[in-house]
């Protein structure tokens, strides 16, 4: 019971942590830290989220520098059910379950719990981790490459991007018009990458919310 | 004897008389007691939006918490299994005759009856609802007793549909059941939740490859399986009872949450949403026209309520949302405090429930006056045909007759011998009233008792001071059609397309003026109107259920769409507006060229009719004011003004709405006086180039920079034009094309409209409140002060577009001299204000005070002088006020020391907070007593000072709270010396100052 009631002060002091750190760094000001947008790339920006945009392809090469694009289904790197509720275990993600809502086909799936017996394949897993301190985190398989989404982050900041956090400075991203893989470096004004060395439960439950803001 | 025969007469005929009399009493009593016994009884079925998901608390939730065992046994908190809040809407109804409202102890069970259950699908109407509980905050007892043990982790919610069971068994029956279900049958609220936690950069398509397999299910199985859970329902239900399906709220502000959803994004999940309802009300629909073996004429009774549009800016993630955003992580009375987020998550709360509340309320209410009034006009037929023929008053028997209406001739009960607009209403389903001016209406159809409602009055305080009785009554807006439509009718002779049509109810001001059912074009039994502090629009427009929408311009009434009987707009109800083009006002401003006396609509001097007229007092407190004609007084020039500036703006921002891609604009050329004449246009940019470069421009091409604060310059009749020169907020005023967003030039037009020895008033439009238009005042020589687009008011500049000769001949001379600055006249200190309103703050020795809330993102300087203004002006007692940033934040806090005399007073501290329900945070307050404040390194310090002591103390806001840390004391001798500790001293001004201004 005092374990819990620590937890949940901790989460309290935490979201009050994250809201104060929020709001002391504006996204201008954030942009102006960074130097990474060119002038006039900020308008160009927010017009193309404003609207739809058509392909996945316009859409990532006006947010990011695309690096690689692969087929889902002639790429070697996915990982299977079993598999990828085994990698996501090696790191310390076994709280929930493993749940995938593509074939890999690309079809929309109702079933969506992975098994552990499973041979099958997806474009994309995904399952919840909740750090020490009571924060959640989305954790991503795709292409056999791990992505972590600090939800609780993301959700009080201030920032006007979402961050992400990889183990490299780019990320993969799932097109489920055109069933590809989109390996990209984000432009700073889309998304911010946090690279760690390695994404598992115990970098996460050190990772601070200042450490997120500041790349 | 004869005597004898005469008083056996007279007793006979007393008695004839009492027996009648008794009789009628009799007859009178049996039908009071028909009515007190009849039993409404209402019937609440459906999902999570049904059951209050999200609204702790739930019914049933301490018997969770803590083991409720009663003879042995566990009681199941079947409330909270379900999760059945106590602020549920439907628990909020009311009826006719059931005192209180549903969720009232004495109504469960009686009146209410209450199934919905969070997570219900179609299904569950018929089996049972397996409710999972992993909620580690029961206590050890639950689990002790089985309720939630590992092999019994749950229970099983019976059947929804078992409720009518229990009704007939115990000889009831429902007269409206309430439905809220579907939803969670193509689980949308499921979706969004995942899209959010997922983010939207690492699956692309993603979402709507969802959603669009959820559409293909729908079509396939779930539309039909949703059917026959309508169909289930009214039949299990009875045909006396009335089926009230209601739809589902927009989720998610297209302006709001866009760390997870581009607009786009959030748009297309609205319109999935709008979507979904508007098959639900195709299904509601159809079921209206199916025949069926219960009710052999006529199809089910069952009526869809739209809730959509009342959630209109209020979704996830808006300022003043009525729904939950993604909440995270499990609350303690979710069922599952394992998940990762809440159920809460993307239901309405508390507002939610209430706006529910009062779509399904005013539908409740209108139907019973429905039936009342058919039972009345049962009742006087029956009295007619069994009685002597007399005339009978019908509805419609307080409105003047119609000239030429034949004298003698006595009206058919229930029907107007002349033609009128309710008649025509009555006959014609889709009514089209087209191109009429009020006047027109008034001379085809009589003299009507028009109450004229302005959209932009609190519907409450026209009802207030309306006349009791039946009054017909139009609803009107004073906004404009948006410019698209007008160009698309001009291409079209005249017509507008039905989605065009939808457009002007959904984007336009029509329907955000006042609720979001707007409806109009009726009978409203106003006597029956009994809260008029509390919004309630729920008594208007029952006697007759038409449900119109209709906008006007220039005193034409458009009748955009009409349904008779309907709350619903499916697309094939939608009326083309077919206003002769002879009639269309002219976009040519020549056409203004007409003197005009009034500005900007002449919508007082059309109607001779009452208008209604709000008390002065609450008229105080209309911010901003609507513009009322009035004569310009002293003014330079004010002969020339001639011409109606609301054209003169239009046109004016029909040129400067060429918009290149940042939003920079050109105007070539504007002709005073004459309206305003588009000359050319050309390259982007050319004011800020202007402002940069004047050497490169000819006088001709462009107007004047307005230099403050050279108001000879100006005169009447100009047109203002204000450039944000580094980019920045148009502000409250923009015209639109940069609204609400901080990335584009600001540009704005605006009407001068007098010109005073030292300030100048304006007349601006303003989108936010639908183009109405807006008076400023700019005091002292200061535009950007009072009427500064830009979001940084240094970037704001004015350039004055005057083409006079006399102004092409004062641009050849030499510069002339600045006058020397005024004067202020509140000499010491206050916010400097006119009637129109508050300029600034002055120190009291002719300077302005900076104020400091330039910097809020979403909280402008203007208004926040405003707003300290209104909270200065109705607090009592305010003995001085000012400013200071006393939780150190940059931003200023208002200052305000209250009370009668030192005994009691009061430093309070006020934070302006736009986020907050009133736009403002009250921080605390401390003693005043014998007080002064001081500023020491940027801190705020108390002085308190007596005859003994003298205290110093520091006053500061920190994690959220006002504290005061004392500093020093000091004892005062003999000699009374006071220690002078050197601060500055914070500037307080009294009350009375601008109060008198």
């Amino acid at each position: 019971m005092i374990a819990q009631k620590s937890k949940r002060i901790l989460l309290l002091c935490c979201l009050l942590l994250a809201f104060l750190t929020g709001c002391t760094l504006s996204l201008q000001e954030y942009l102006s830290e960074a130097d990474q947008i060119p002038t006039g790339n900020y308008d160009r920006l927010q017009g193309q989220l404003n609207t739809k945009p058509t392909s996945a392809e316009k859409y990532y090469e006006a947010i990011s520098k695309v690096i690689n694009q692969v087929d889902v289904i002639s790429s070697d790197a996915v990982h299977t059910e079993a598999e990828a509720i085994a990698f996501f275990n090696r790191r310390g993600f076994s709280q929930y379950p493993v749940t995938s809502e593509f074939t890999i086909n690309g079809d929309v799936t109702a079933d969506s719990e992975m098994s552990s017996e499973s041979q099958g394949k997806h474009p994309l897993y995904t399952t919840y981790f909740l750090s020490e301190d009571g924060k959640l985190w989305t954790i991503l398989d795709m292409n056999g490459r791990i992505f972590a989404n600090p939800v609780f982050f993301n959700l009080s900041s201030t920032l006007d991007v979402q961050v992400y956090v990889s183990e490299t400075d780019s990320i993969i991203s799932y097109d489920g018009m055109e069933n590809r893989y989109y390996e990209t470096i984000p432009h700073a004004d889309t998304v911010r990458v946090k690279v760690v060395d390695r994404i598992d439960a115990e970098t996460l439950n050190g990772l601070t919310e200042e450490e997120l803001n500041n790349k | 004897m004869k005597n004898y025969k005469q008083l056996i007469i007279i007793i006979c005929s007393l008695l004839f008389v009492a027996s009648l009399l008794l009789g009628v009493k009799a007859r009178f009593a049996i039908a009071e007691e028909e009515e007190d016994s009849r039993n409404l009884i209402i019937v609440s079925i459906g999902d999570s939006y049904a059951s209050g998901e999200g609204i702790p608390p739930f019914y049933g939730q301490e018997d969770a918490k803590k083991a409720n065992i009663q003879n042995g046994y566990m009681t199941k908190p079947v409330g909270w299994l379900a999760h059945r809040s106590v602020h549920s809407w439907e628990g909020m109804l009311t009826l006719d005759g059931v005192d209180g409202s549903m969720s009232d102890e004495r109504n469960i069970g009686t009146h209410w009856f209450f199934v919905a259950a969070s997570g219900a699908t179609t299904e569950n109407l018929y089996y049972s609802q397996h409710k999972t509980v992993n909620n580690n905050a029961l206590d050890a007892m639950s689990n002790l007793y089985g309720l939630f043990s590992p092999d019994d982790s749950g229970y099983d919610l019976e059947p929804q549909l078992n409720v009518f069971k229990y009704l007939k068994k115990n000889g009831l029956k429902a007269d409206y059941v309430t439905v809220s279900l579907g939803g969670n049958d193509v689980y949308f609220a499921k979706i969004i939740t995942q899209a959010a936690i997922e983010g939207d950069y690492i699956s692309f398509y993603g979402l709507q490859k969802k959603i669009d397999s959820i559409w293909r299910e729908f079509d396939n199985t779930i539309q039909y399986r949703i059917k026959d859970a309508y169909r289930a329902i009214s039949e299990e239900a009875g045909t006396q009872a009335t089926v009230l399906v209601v739809g589902y709220p927009g989720l998610l502000s297209p302006k709001g949450s866009m760390v997870f959803f581009n607009t786009w994004e959030a748009q297309y999940i609205n319109e999935q949403v709008t979507k979904f309802n508007d098959r639900l009300s195709g299904i509601v629909e159809s079921l209206k026209n199916e025949k069926n073996d219960k009710n052999k004429y006529k199809g089910y009774n069952i009526e869809f309520v739209p809730v959509e549009q009342a959630f209109v800016g209020h979704e996830a993630y808006s300022k003043d949302a009525w729904i939950n955003e993604i909440i995270i992580p499990a609350q303690p009375m979710d069922l599952d405090t394992t998940s990762p987020f809440s159920a809460y998550s993307m239901h309405p709360n508390i507002k939610g429930a209430i706006a529910y509340r009062d779509c399904v309320q005013e539908v409740i209410d209108g139907l019973e006056r429905k039936r009342e009034a058919s039972k009345i006009q049962d009742s006087v037929i029956s009295s007619i045909s069994e009685e002597e023929p007399t005339p009978v008053p019908d509805q419609e028997s307080t409105i003047t007759p119609t000239p030429g209406q034949e004298s003698g001739k006595t009206p058919t009960p229930g029907q107007s011998s002349k033609p009128n607009l309710l008649d025509k209403l009555l006959s014609n389903s889709h009514v089209k009233e087209i191109g009429m001016t009020f006047e027109d209406l008034n001379a085809k159809y009589g003299p009507m008792e028009y109450l004229y409602l302005d959209t932009h009055e609190p519907i409450e305080a026209v009802f207030r001071n309306a006349p009791k009785g039946p009054v017909r009554f139009f609803f009107q807006n004073v906004g404009e059609i948006p410019g698209e439509l007008w160009d698309e009718s001009i291409e079209n002779n005249g017509k507008i397309s039905p989605s065009s049509a939808r457009k002007i109810l959904t984007d336009s001001d029509i329907c955000t003026g006042i609720s979001a059912t707007f409806r109009t074009f009726g009978i409203s039994k106003l006597n029956d109107y009994k809260n008029p502090l509390t919004k309630d629009t729920r008594y208007l427009n029952e006697l007759f259920d038409i449900y119109c929408y209709t906008t006007q311009y220039r005193n034409y009434l458009f009748e955009v769409a009409c349904d008779y009987g309907s709350k619903t707009f499916n697309e094939s109800n939608w009326v083309d507006i077919t206003l002769p083009s002879e009639d269309w006002p002219e976009r040519n401003e020549t056409k203004h060229e007409e003197p005009v006396p009034t500005m900007p609509e002449q919508k007082e001097e059309k109607h001779e009719e009452p208008v209604i007229v709000l008390p002065e007092e609450e008229e105080k407190h209309e911010e901003p004011v609507v513009v009322v004609p009035e004569e310009p007084k002293e003014t330079k020039a004010s002969s020339k003004w001639h011409y109606d500036p609301y054209a003169a703006l239009n046109s004016a921002e029909d040129v400067l709405n060429t918009i290149d891609g940042k939003g920079a604009t050109y105007m070539s050329k504007l002709i005073r006086n004459g309206g305003l004449t588009k000359v050319k246009q050309s390259g982007a940019g050319d004011l800020i180039d202007y402002l940069n470069n004047p050497k490169n421009w000819d006088g001709e091409r462009i107007g004047k920079v307005v230099t403050d604060p050279a108001y000879s310059e100006l005169e009447v009749g100009d047109i203002l034009c204000s450039v944000c020169s580094k980019g920045g907020d148009s502000g409250n005023y923009s015209n639109g094309h940069d609204k609400g967003k901080n990335r584009y030039w600001g540009i704005q037009v605006f009407f001068v409209s007098e010109v005073g020895p030292d300030y100048v008033r304006v007349y601006s439009k303003n989108n936010d409140r639908h183009n109405e238009m807006i008076r400023l005042s700019c005091n002292g020589g200061d535009f950007t002060d009072k009427c500064g687009t830009c979001g940084n008011k240094k970037n704001s500049h004015w350039i004055a577009f005057c083409f006079s000769d006399a102004v092409k001949a004062q641009q050849s001379k030499p510069e002339p001299q600045q006058p020397a600055k005024k004067t202020l006249k509140a000499k010491d200190g206050g916010f400097h204000t006119t009637d129109e309103g508050l300029g600034f703050f002055a120190d009291g020795k002719g300077n302005r005070m900076p104020l400091g809330f330039g910097e809020y993102d979403n909280l402008d300087e203007q208004y926040a002088v405003s707003k300290a203004w209104e909270i200065v002006a109705n607090t009592p007692n305010v003995e001085e006020y000012g400013f200071f940033d006393v939780d150190r934040d940059g931003h200023k806090e208002l200052v305000m020391k209250t009370g009668m005399g030192e005994i009691d007073y009061q430093y309070e501290f006020i934070k302006f907070d736009l986020n907050s329900m009133n736009d403002f945070d009250w921080l605390g307050s401390t003693d005043a007593f014998h007080s002064v404040l001081l500023e020491n390194k940027g801190y705020l310090i108390k002085e308190s000072i007596t005859t003994w002591s003298q205290t110093v103390s520091r006053i500061e806001y920190k994690n959220g709270k006002l504290k005061e840390t004392v500093l020093a004391e000091y004892e005062i001798g003999e000699d009374g010396n006071y220690v002078d500790l050197g601060y500055k001293q914070v500037y307080l001004c009294t009350k009375n100052i601008y109060l008198n201004y």
